[in-house]
């Protein structure tokens, strides 16, 4: 990975010198032994290392390569996989009468670069977004809901690279807002992150299938995952269940028209449940979540990134019958779901990772540390159907991007 | 004896029958086909840049040492930088994490890990040992 990450940057080579897994909660006496055993070849590096490797050469990206194949369609199955142009489930064969078809769904030109993917610096062009489309067996409909979020995607504030590459467990949660979901049939009620869900189900394929082919990020190789989870294959993608929403809902919340199609993408690890079947009060309720929600899971000192609640609507209708806006959950929850600094820190200033952020200042080992920030970093969303599962994302790296979908139909 | 010779002959015939039916019951193999596809992985867009020549010897030299906060990164570089000095006459060792403090943490972005270079660079250093990844 770290090879890649240099290339990337334009190092075709780079001086490394490996240092076996772990480092990390060992003891110093362990920790010390491994720097005396690698010190000299530390040393020899450090003066002999010379660079031979060089970059890989640049073509045009447009129009991308047609290759010829003879044999099964089960053969196409084998081919792709072998050479790392699926994630292991079936892709549909891109033929360039089913790109074309694809193209059709959208009014930009195929040859239009919309991102250098890192960490590999893949090119992705309108045309390679329609290959990969057909590859998940998306409809030529869903390409502007596609295209909107790559858009977001390549935002640097999203820090697209950071997730694909680390060791945290971390998927992108594809939120849609707006009539496209209806018209496009995105599922946003009853389980609308599970499969049989076509737009839902194929969208978030075509999101890893680009991240892993164009953008390299594969595993084990570049996407060092420990453990990994069903959002790497197919991306959490969902919309808002603005009919059952009783407050405005995010896309409006963020400054968007009711009318307008936004879709809004946020590195995210895997959600956890909260099952309050009994509360009736919102008092009762937020005990639930003060204890459920702990800011150890994502200490909110070495990551900046929001949290997204994704509440049931019956859990929200509670809320809001009582009075009660997503400004009181938020607040609500900042100020009773924390943890002492001594959780993490023995007494050196870390929280986490990282310095205690300055908004913490002064702290001591007793002081309660929130799972954010700032409370406007708790974001309220309402998705799914009757029931009383709620959930969390906790953040990964970087932070949510909102675009608008219609440009790119 | 008769019922025997009836038995005998419908066994061969069912036998026989078998035997040619066979290849128009067996499963129908896929087409194979000549297919023309679309290579998926596109090409890549890398700007080139130059690395610096590692110095022939340690000795004099300025040597920084970057840790990115994550847990023994601090003890390994401590335990390198125990050994330079014992090791490399006149050997200047300054460890980043004590006079640029801020950038001690994980950069989770290209542009930030190039403000923490940039940071870096300004102690001018002969050689920078970083101890990164996990």
């Amino acid at each position: 990975m770290a090879k890649e990450t240099a290339l990337s940057q334009g190092a075709a080579d780079a001086c490394f010198v490996i240092v076996s897994h772990p480092m990390g909660m060992i003891s110093p006496i362990e920790i010390r032994k491994k720097a005396e055993n690698l010190f000299s070849e530390m040393l020899k590096a450090a003066t002999e290392w010379k660079p031979i490797a060089k970059l890989p050469p640049m073509t045009p990206p447009y129009p991308a390569e047609r290759f010829k194949f003879k044999g099964t369609a089960e053969n196409i199955q084998k081919l792709f996989f072998e050479k790392g142009w699926s994630l292991g489930l079936p892709v549909i064969p891109p033929t360039p009468e089913a790109v074309a078809k694809m193209l059709k769904g959208t009014s930009h030109r195929p040859d239009e670069v919309v991102w250098i993917v890192p960490p590999r610096m893949g090119v992705l062009t309108v045309e390679l977004v329609a290959v990969h489309a057909v590859m998940a067996g998306c409809k030529p409909e869903y390409m502007p809901v596609i295209l909107a979020t790559i858009e977001a995607m390549s935002e640097p504030k999203y820090n697209w690279r950071g997730a694909t590459t680390t060791t945290g467990t971390i998927g992108p949660m594809v939120l849609i807002n707006g009539p496209i979901v209806k018209e496009v049939g995105i599922a946003f009620g009853t389980g609308a992150a599970a499969g049989g869900y076509h737009p839902n189900v194929s969208i978030g394929y075509t999101i890893n299938l680009i991240g892993d082919i164009i953008g390299g990020s594969k595993s084990p190789e570049v996407d060092k995952s420990t453990f990994g989870s069903p959002a790497d294959i197919i991306a959490w993608v969902f919309g808002e269940n603005e009919d059952a929403n009783p407050w405005e809902s995010y896309a409006i919340e963020h400054g968007f028209k009711p009318t307008d199609n936004v879709v809004t993408v946020k590195n995210v690890y895997p959600t956890i449940d909260m099952a309050d079947h009994s509360s009736s009060t919102p008092e009762a309720h937020m005990k639930w979540w003060r204890y459920v929600v702990s800011p150890l899971g994502r200490p909110s000192c070495d990551n900046p990134g929001e949290y997204f609640f994704i509440l049931a609507p019956e859990q929200a209708y509670m809320l809001a019958k009582a009075g009660w806006k997503k400004e009181d959950f938020r607040k609500t929850l900042w100020r009773d779901a924390r943890a002492p600094l001594s959780a993490w820190s023995t007494g050196t200033g870390m929280c986490g990772m990282a310095p205690v952020p300055k908004e913490f200042l002064p702290v001591t080992l007793d002081t309660l540390i929130p799972i954010t920030r700032k409370p406007e970093d708790i974001e309220v969303v309402v998705a799914g159907g009757p029931g009383k599962h709620s959930q969390f994302f906790t953040p990964g790296h970087g932070r949510a991007v909102s675009k608008l979908i219609d440009k790119w139909k | 004896m008769k019922c025997r010779g009836l038995v005998k002959n419908f066994l061969v015939w069912a036998i026989l029958t078998g035997l040619f039916a066979m290849p128009t019951v067996s499963f129908a193999k896929e087409e194979i086909k000549e297919w023309e596809l679309v290579n998926p992985e596109g090409t890549v867009k890398i700007d080139p840049i130059k690395i610096n020549v590692h110095p022939s010897t340690l000795q004099g030299k300025t040597v920084m040492l970057r840790w990115n906060a994550k847990h023994n990164g601090d003890q390994f570089l401590n335990r390198v930088a125990e050994l330079l000095s014992e090791q490399v006459k006149d050997i200047k060792i300054v460890k980043a994490w004590e006079v640029i403090p801020e950038t001690n943490i994980i950069s989770q972005s290209p542009e930030r890990s190039k403000e923490f270079a940039k940071k870096i660079a300004a102690f001018k250093p002969d050689l920078v040992i970083g101890s990164q990844a996990d």
